[in-house]
């Protein structure tokens, strides 16, 4: 139940016996091999990423040409192709899978090809377009010995010009109007060969655009039909290609092995190059969780009896990573603490004692019991029909737990999906009656109360956790100047603020002033211990007086759960109150209308609000209660181990 | 019946304040989310998650405003004729979650499309950017208290 102990170990053994120590390091995944100072060389690796990176964009591919669909729940759950490692060595063995990426590729660069030449001959058809009515194919306009033509566009006043340019020269000239599309006109200009040069000046002074036309030797209407021609070669083409990628389908599952088998070697080999050399040897630094060395040696010797393991010193400890170990209850937590990161190593492990306070808060900020119920039943059967193993399955734990105290604290509260007790049978009403303590909704203020007391006892209990640890690692003397006084001075507070409730007898209320002001004084005294300085002393420990406004902040912010649990409640009952609305007002479907709108809107309102709960509850740990005892900022601990994107290596099937 | 108008302004303030907020703060989200999904349409679970943080300003306001329609009378039942210094004060009331959801909503929103840069670079680590985001959340729900406390302690008819 804390952060697992680590070691740094250095391995040396045998060469010879490299590569399977590695895979058994792979294997067993319990080691984070240290980089060597030497800088890695990914030269050598260069082939081994290319066929990696080739088989992972096959398996991509493949999967979005397929006609394979994969099972919706397979998805969502992420099901891993389960194999033997005997079966996995025959895959990789007789799988030519060099062969059908090759040929994948293939047809990944036909296909784009034909795409490129579709939308090139559109691109083309659009430049033809306009030019239809053009009877004369384009490499013909100056074919004639003694007359020729050319083809261009101009804007309507430019038009005009030309026509009077052209009457200003000789009749020899003819201006056809091809066709005229927005601002443009599309205009074919023959002339005598001879006063070609005279054409060309009149025609730059109206900034005639000349045409160049694609499909040169065919008239442009022509031109269009071979290119719709082509169009539908290259669709068909594409069709065929789509059709064979198809019967490559059979190969998906294949080729999904070879790429995680890919990637496992492409790992080894980077350990490899971890490793340093001497002319037989070889030595391996790496962190262990001190738990897991004894089946490293037991697994190692299995190998080869000439090795050995020392113990590396560590310089600073607060930068080994961290594994966090907890018992299977506890385990489901992490998923909490993990949103805020791992403790640094010689902090404590947050997730037992936040897991307490979670589940109250959660409960409290959601406090409906019909939404607590549909949670653990959602939660508990979504974990057992889908299979989904204990690992994976942290959060829906999380969120079973917490729909237990949901249905608690909404049974005492009485809120059953925002129906109104007076609606329903007296049989079931009476119950339900005597369940409920307090009406929130009518009476928030003890609620309001309760929370912030929540919150002080969270605060105290982050207080002595930290003296806990402190102590447990020699400084005690801290642990009890820093937060045992604060602590003192809390308990102080909330001790004269009960005396002016007059429920003690006089002699103990007298007591109340005196009691605060030893708290300010042992504050004033003790926190400013570190300066040198007499006066600095004096006025840290009066500066550190402030934080009292920040503990006064930190135990406020609890109330955010008596508004979050109104919320769930108020808005359940604004959806019964809009479905009845409903059914009264439309004839006939009013109740099936109702139901749609009973369903729908309860499953909004849970899922906001779950969010709502979660992370606020979340943000109460992580801000209010986490600084009183650790800074975080730890590493997590990364494994060499195989990790699967598509296979699961099992030992039997 | 100037009480009356005046708890329907209150109510209309909270619904349409804290309404805009989240609209505003939801558009910004949603606008960094898009190119998100752009690039990665498997991501679109979280891009929604993060999107959605600044809409409960809104829902809050809502609330506020069935609250105020429900000690008047005005959800079915019998419209309660108030005094005009009554619907005075059920406005006032409605202020703290109106002016909080509104610049919550936004800056929330803010944040939720900063947060996207998490979600695109590191999809593992997207829980911090959606505390983050609740951070400025916080104040929205204390606004929310402080009206609903309001509300419950103005005694109507």
């Amino acid at each position: 139940m804390a952060v697992s102990p680590i070691k740094k170990l250095r391995l040396i053994a045998l060469q010879k016996h490299q590569n399977k120590i590695l895979k058994l390091l792979h294997n067993l995944g319990t080691t984070e091999i240290l980089v060597s100072p030497k800088e890695l060389d990914s030269s050598d690796l260069a082939s081994l990423e290319y066929d990696f990176a080739q088989t992972k964009f096959a398996v991509k591919f493949l999967k979005a040409n397929s006609t394979i669909k994969e099972n919706l729940v397979d998805k969502l759950t992420d099901k891993k192709i389960e194999i033997t490692p005997k079966q996995l060595k025959k895959v990789v063995k007789t799988f030519s899978y060099k062969r059908i990426v090759n040929t994948l590729s293939d047809f990944e660069a036909s296909l784009n090809q034909d795409q490129n030449d579709i939308k090139k001959f559109e691109e083309e058809k659009q430049v033809l377009l306009p030019w239809q009515n053009l009877k004369i194919a384009p490499d013909k306009l100056d074919s004639s010995e003694t007359v020729s033509s050319r083809i261009g566009t101009l804007t309507e006043e430019n038009y005009q010009k030309l026509l009077d340019e052209i009457k200003k020269l000789s009749e020899k000239t003819d201006l056809l109007k091809i066709n005229t599309e927005g601002p443009a006109i599309y205009l074919q200009i023959i002339f005598q060969k001879d006063i070609a040069q005279k054409i060309n000046e009149v025609l730059s002074k109206v900034n005639w655009s000349e045409e160049s036309l694609p499909c040169e030797n065919l008239a442009p209407e022509k031109g269009i039909a071979h290119l719709d021609d082509q169009i539908t070669k290259q669709q068909d083409s594409i069709k065929e290609i789509e059709k064979e990628i198809k019967s490559y389908s059979k190969y998906l599952r294949k080729l999904q092995i070879v790429s995680d088998y890919l990637s496992w070697q492409l790992e080894e080999q980077l350990a490899k190059q971890k490793s340093q050399y001497t002319k037989e040897t070889f030595s391996l630094n790496f962190w262990i969780e001190k738990n897991n060395v004894a089946n490293l040696e037991k697994q190692l010797s299995k190998i080869t009896k000439n090795y050995s393991i020392e113990e590396l010193p560590i310089k600073d400890k607060s930068k080994s990573p961290v594994v966090l170990k907890n018992n299977k209850f506890f385990t489901s937590f992490e998923a909490v603490t993990d949103i805020y990161g791992a403790p640094k190593p010689n902090e404590p492990d947050p997730t037992p004692f936040l897991t307490p306070f979670f589940i109250i808060f959660f409960g409290l900020a959601l406090s409906e019991a019909g939404y607590g119920l549909v949670l653990m039943l959602g939660t508990y059967l979504i974990m057992k029909i889908l299979k989904i193993p204990r690992e994976d399955s942290k959060l829906l734990r999380v969120l079973f737990y917490c729909g237990i105290s949901t249905f608690i604290f909404g049974a005492l509260f009485g809120s059953w999906f925002g129906i109104d007790f007076s609606g329903l049978p007296p049989a079931i009403a009476n119950v339900l009656q005597k369940v409920e303590v307090i009406d929130v909704g009518q009476n928030p203020i003890p609620i309001l109360i309760m929370t912030m007391i929540l919150g002080f006892i969270q605060i105290l209990t982050g207080l002595v956790i930290n003296i806990w640890w402190l102590t447990k690692h020699g400084k005690a003397k801290d642990a009890i100047l820093d937060s045992g006084t604060w602590i003192f001075f809390l308990l102080a507070i909330v001790f004269y603020a009960i005396t002016k409730m007059n429920i003690f007898s006089e002699a103990v209320n007298s007591f109340g002033p005196y009691v605060v002001w030893a708290g300010v004084i042992g504050l004033v005294l003790t926190q400013g211990r570190d300066a040198k300085n007499v006066f600095v002393k004096f006025f840290k420990g009066v500066y550190s007086l402030y934080d009292l406004i920040g503990y006064f902040s930190d135990v406020l912010s609890y109330s955010r759960l008596l508004a979050l649990g109104l919320a769930t409640g108020i808005i359940a009952m604004v959806i019964n109150l809009v479905a009845i609305l409903f059914k009264d007002m439309i004839p006939y479907i009013g109740w099936l209308v109702a139901i749609l709108i009973l369903v729908g809107g309860h499953t909004f309102n849970l899922a906001i609000n779950v969010l709502g709960a979660y992370i606020h509850s979340g943000r109460l740990q992580f801000v209010e209660f986490f600084p009183k005892f650790m800074q975080g900022g730890g590493r997590k601990f990364k494994p060499f181990a195989k990790e699967a994107y598509f296979v699961k290596v099992v030992n039997s099937k | 019946m100037l009480g009356i108008a005046l708890a329907i302004c209150g109510a209309a303030l909270a619904v349409g304040l804290a309404g805009t907020g989240s609209a505003l703060g939801v558009g910004i989200a949603g606008q960094s989310g898009s190119g998100v999904v752009s690039e990665d349409p498997e991501k679109f679970g979280k891009v929604l998650l993060l999107e959605a943080l600044p809409g409960t300003q809104g829902i809050y306001g809502f609330l506020a405003a069935i609250m105020i329609l429900q000690k008047v009378g005005l959800l079915g039942g019998e419209v309660v004729q108030i005094e005009p210094s009554i619907g005075w004060q059920i406005l006032f009331a409605s202020l703290p979650i109106a002016i909080a959801g509104l610049s919550s909503g936004i800056f929330q929103g803010k944040v939720s499309a900063a947060a996207m840069g998490i979600v695109a670079k590191k999809p593992g680590e997207s829980g911090k950017g959606i505390i983050l985001s609740a951070m400025v959340e916080t104040y929205a729900v204390l606004g929310l208290l402080a009206t609903i406390l309001l509300l419950n302690g103005i005694k109507v008819g």
